[in-house]
């Protein structure tokens, strides 16, 4: 009987590489560009958001007197010429006693160059320590609004760094919860399938057909009126979850009902393997993949459904600070003629939404590393 | 006494590039196939023998092109012409597939719309290329499937893929295919799929319909029983050459290569004269794959017979060792000789 | 020890069919019905069949991977008889030590995210109390049995081919040497040079082991190599049981004969035997009335269409033939020359 060497069974024999299914996924993952683009921003997004504090050259509550002021970029051209450090100008405001109509005059004289490291509004480290320095900003006085101003003069662009602290991490606590109920029921339904199956599968459906909009009203107005903005918050996830399990049940479920009737779970079975071994070592690492890929994708409708309902004035209120609180304000026609910078808070949403989804495909793509190869 | 060819395949070279490398899964093959015959194409997975198909039909699937080689069709409807050259999308190409030159698969589900009567589809290629009507095209339709003996054809008519049996889709299969009165027809593996009785029913089809119409096959399998049975020239391929090419009969009787001796060796095969549970002759080592490119003979580090310094040096290329029999295979004085012509490398006569 | 190992006794397993809304059971599939079967024990013994026969329902349900609907499966073991079909959970569990199941697809049957020791091992980390030095020394051991380099034990099967795949999973199935062995099409996956590497490492194991094998294929090549016996099934009964030379020669139902007839010989000068059978391979749901066969058989009469045929033993005491056939004694049918 002929011992198999290891040379007949090298790449070039049998034309896979020898890693572990983790590595092939990884290459997989890394083929798709455009999701491994979506991860870095995602992963800017969420430092951003950790350290809103000292990225954010303003407080989002201070008043800086100059309401409604449109975006102020700096520049490299003042009238002396090429100016490094970036400058802004200083700016003055008067109200047209005509047209009652706030203008802004920019006020060349007052320069004020960019700077980093710079003092500027007190913040506090994580509630561990203070300090006043900020990445980027601008000495006192000068109109440093990367997005401009909203009514009461706070710079949008602070508030939106730390808006996102809210709106991306709903996103996570959500799914989390989400997680354990999709995984749960959805197993239960795929392994054992009969009854149980019927039931839960029914349950999913009942559910699903709800109008969402409508429902979340409905739970978040059962909401007590006392609660505090974070009791608000959480009150807000878990509503969203008991919702979005939904989806991940169905896909769980799936992935259960395909992999209980292949060989090696037989085989698994013959060789004496309990439940919960034939569930943890055999179906879990199996689909871990695939749930993975499905929870990604259901992040952003997490984040979409938060931001809708604090739009709608019955999730999160101020002073309260997600995406969707900023949004509030552009439900006023007059302000989105006259500010339309304020709908600059959605296009951050459209950017976090999509970025999860290209993610999530790519994730998706990767999830079975054992599919055909395409040959590009 | 040889038949001209109706298709003459030379040099036919397919491959595409890819992530590892380049992939050739043809690499030179050289076929006639003589009119009204019977030719069989044997080979394990991974030799090329269902790429051969597609490339005789210019349907490589991407992003596999043909690379270089021809296929000349000299069926008398037309003046002898090169399929290779064809655009694959383009209007020759598809007016000659399906009406000149059709294509049989293993599996029945994917020549099969699932969603369209089997009638249907039949007509559908009588209305392209014949440009019938409606009525004619389902007259023609219901002859079709009478002459594969498909039970009640005309209720057939109305049926869908999934109301038939495996050996049924077959039949319907094999009814599109033969619509249009095509004279070549490459059928790809037709009955791995089926039971072993419906089996020899659609050989038994397949072997009456070439004689009654005359048609030339091309039957791919890797069942040397089928072959044995159904083929009267038949050629090995290893690696996405051909290595041997001969008369049913001379193959299965005198081997010359030894990558077929080792097949037909290693077969078990029913009513063969071996004792029962002796040791199977086997050969060594697996199929390499397709991106691997070995200096000398392919077959040569899994060869009993490889003589070192010839085997692993020089290329083998195919020549006539007995009448109407060729191999590839350096142990042969012919081969040797006409593969040396080709390398420019001197190399020291091998000890006989 | 008894020669037999293994008996069933009536096995069934149909399965319901459900349609309409509260999918009520209008009907059943009888995969297996009432099949009665005797193992030898140290033998192979064949069992062939075209789809639909229900063979690999038949070796499965032996094993209760899949549950019988009735029926007895008494297996004579080194510890003595037990009935497998009447077996509780931990019982079960013990008894999987002496049967164990050798899959048709090498691709499906490893867990492709574990390691080829892990897969390997587990028969051992589930029926066995052993430490993991142990544990590895008989992994090792098995590996070596099976003609696998020990420097796989880190590997994942996608780096294998399919008929080291194979071996991988012949070496599980026998890891706790046990006395039975159901062998499900194992090489019919495989490419033709690779099957006689695994169908000897099939007969030297057995030599080696003395493991009783339960051999299914539809490659009647391969089953007159590789069997003692041979059982034929057609629509979920068995319908011949013979030795092999016997049943390849002479076999005694038409049903066998077409199956004989019908596999192409390797051998350009055969002579094309008539018995080209004709049409399908009926519905398991919808059986035909008396013998099964009897809308494909060239000798059928009224009776065939009425009562179904026993399995009965048409040769001698000594050197039983069985076949389910009312004109087994008299019909003059052709076997393998």
């Amino acid at each position: 009987m002929t011992i198999e060497t290891a040379a007949s069974t090298s790449t070039a024999s049998t034309g896979q590489p020898e890693e572990s299914p983790l590595r092939l996924m990884w290459y997989k993952f890394r083929a798709h560009r455009l999701a491994v683009w979506s991860l870095w921003i995602i992963v800017g997004l969420y430092l951003m958001a950790i350290f809103a504090n000292f990225l954010a050259p303003f407080d989002p509550e201070t008043r800086t007197g100059l309401p409604y002021s449109p975006p102020s970029w700096p520049t490299v051209m003042a009238d002396d010429g090429f100016n490094w450090p970036p400058v802004v100008y200083g700016v003055t405001s008067k109200l047209d006693m005509k047209t009652f109509k706030r203008v802004y005059t920019v006020d060349t004289t007052r320069q004020y160059p960019v700077k980093l490291f710079v003092a500027g509004d007190q913040q506090s480290w994580f509630g561990l320590f203070a300090s006043d320095r900020h990445l980027i900003g601008v000495e006192s006085g000068g109109a440093f609004f990367l997005m401009g101003t909203d009514a009461l003069g706070r710079d949008v662009f602070s508030r939106v760094i730390y808006g996102s602290r809210i709106s991306l991490s709903i996103g996570l606590v959500g799914v989390s919860i989400s997680l354990v109920l999709g995984v749960i029921l959805g197993g239960i339904s795929g392994y054992f399938g009969g009854a149980i199956d019927l039931v839960v599968q029914r349950l999913i459906e009942i559910i699903q057909c709800f109008p969402s909009i409508p429902l979340w009203m409905a739970l978040a107005a059962a909401l007590p009126h006392d609660w505090t903005t974070v009791q608000v918050y959480f009150g807000i996830t878990v509503i969203l979850s008991l919702v979005g399990w939904t989806d991940l049940a169905r896909v769980v479920r799936g992935r259960f009902l395909s992999l209980r009737e292949e060989d090696f779970v037989m085989a698994a079975r013959l060789a004496g393997a309990s439940e919960a071994r034939i569930i943890g070592k055999h179906l879990l690492p199996s689909f871990a993949s695939h749930i993975i890929a499905s929870v990604t994708l259901s992040i952003p409708s997490m984040i979409l459904a938060e931001t809708s309902l604090s739009f709608l004035g019955i999730g999160l209120t101020p002073p309260a600070l997600s995406w969707g609180v900023l949004l509030q304000t552009a439900q006023n026609v007059n302000t989105l003629a006259i500010s339309p910078w304020l709908l600059l808070p959605g296009g951050m949403v459209i950017i976090t939404v999509l970025a999860f989804n290209f993610l999530g495909d790519g994730l998706r793509d990767a999830a079975d590393p054992f599919a055909k190869e395409r040959l590009s | 006494m040889t038949s001209r060819p109706i298709i003459s395949v030379r040099n036919l070279e397919v491959g595409a590039m890819s992530r590892h490398g380049m992939l050739r899964p043809l690499r030179g093959i050289d076929l006639d196939l003589p009119l009204g015959q019977t030719v069989g194409l044997v080979g394990e997975s991974g030799c090329g023998k269902s790429m051969t198909a597609r490339a005789l039909l210019n349907i490589t699937p991407a992003p596999m092109r043909i690379m270089g080689g021809t296929i000349i069709l000299d069926d008398g409807k037309a003046p002898p012409q090169n399929l290779s050259a064809l655009d694959p999308d383009g209007v020759a190409m598809r007016a000659i597939r399906g009406a000149r030159v059709a294509m049989i698969f293993q599996e029945p589900m994917t020549a099969l719309s699932p969603v369209h009567t089997i009638g249907d589809q039949i007509g559908e290629m009588v209305r392209i290329h014949r440009k019938l009507g409606r009525r004619e095209a389902k007259a023609h339709a219901i002859e079709m499937l009478d002459m594969v003996s498909m039970p009640n054809a005309r209720q057939r008519y109305d049926a869908y893929p999934f109301n038939l049996s495996g050996g049924m889709r077959q039949r319907a299969m094999i009814a599109m295919a033969l619509a249009c009165g095509p004279d070549v027809l490459v059928a790809d593996e037709p009955t791995t799929a089926l039971d072993v009785t419906i089996q020899a029913q659609i050989l038994e089809l397949l072997q009456r319909l070439q004689a009654n119409l005359g048609m030339t096959v091309l039957l791919i399998t890797h069942d040397l029983g089928v072959v044995a049975r159904t083929t009267k020239r038949v050629a090995v391929m290893y690696l996405g050459e051909i290595v041997e090419e001969a008369s049913t009969i001379q193959l299965f009787d005198t081997p010359l290569h030894p990558y077929t001796q080792g097949l037909l060796s290693s077969v078990p095969r029913l009513g063969g004269r071996r004792g029962r549970r002796e040791p199977l002759p086997t050969m060594r080592g697996t199929v390499p794959s397709a991106l691997v490119e070995l200096s000398g003979c392919a077959f040569h580090p899994r060869c009993p017979k490889a003589v070192g310094g010839l085997c692993d040096v020089i290329k083998p290329v195919m020549a006539e060792v007995n009448p109407g029999h060729s191999a590839r295979c350096l142990l042969y004085p012919e081969v040797l000789v006409a593969s040396k012509r080709g390398s420019s490398v001197v190399q020291p006569e091998p000890v006989s | 020890m008894t020669e037999n190992l293994l008996e069933l006794r009536k096995l069934s397993k149909h399965f319901p069919i459900h349609s309409g809304l509260a999918r009520r059971v209008t009907g059943e599939v009888r995969a297996v019905d009432d099949v009665d079967l005797i193992i030898k024990r140290g033998e192979t013994l064949g069992l062939v069949g075209e789809s639909g026969c229900g063979k690999s329902t038949t070796g499965r349900a032996i094993l209760r991977a899949i549950e019988p609907t009735s029926g007895e499966i008494l297996f004579h073991g080194k510890d003595g008889t037990v009935d497998v079909a009447q077996l509780g959970r931990t019982e079960l569990k013990q008894i999987r030590r002496r049967m164990q199941m050798v899959f048709q697809d090498p691709y499906a049957s490893l867990n492709p995210r574990m390691r080829v020791e892990e897969i390997i091992a587990e028969p051992l980390i589930c029926l066995e109390r052993m430490n993991r030095g142990d544990r590895r020394d008989r992994v090792v051991e098995l590996l070596e049995l099976v003609g696998l380099n020990s420097q796989y034990l880190a590997r994942y099967p996608h780096t294998f081919s399919g008929g080291q795949r194979q071996r991988i999973g012949i070496a599980r199935a026998l890891a706790l040497a046990p006395e039975f062995v159901v062998c499900d099409e194992p090489v019919s996956a495989l490419d033709v040079s690779v099957q006689a590497q695994v169908l000897n490492l099939l007969i030297e194991l057995q030599q080696r082991l003395g493991t009783t094998y339960l051999f299914i294929s539809h490659d009647l090549g391969v089953i007159e190599h590789l069997c003692d016996r041979v059982a034929v099934m057609y629509l979920g009964r068995i319908v011949e049981v013979a030795d092999t030379e016997a049943l390849l020669r002479t076999p005694k139902m038409p049903y066998v004969e077409a199956l004989l007839a019908s596999v192409p010989h390797a051998d350009p000068h055969a002579v094309t035997a008539h018995a080209i059978v004709r049409g399908e391979i009926a519905d398991p749901a919808n059986r035909p009335t008396g013998c099964a066969f009897h809308p494909r058989c060239a000798y059928a009469t009224e009776v065939c269409r009425s009562v179904a045929p026993e399995l009965r033993n048409v040769g001698s005491r000594l050197n039983p033939h069985l076949a389910a056939c009312h004109f087994s004694e008299t019909l003059q049918l052709t076997g393998v020359a």
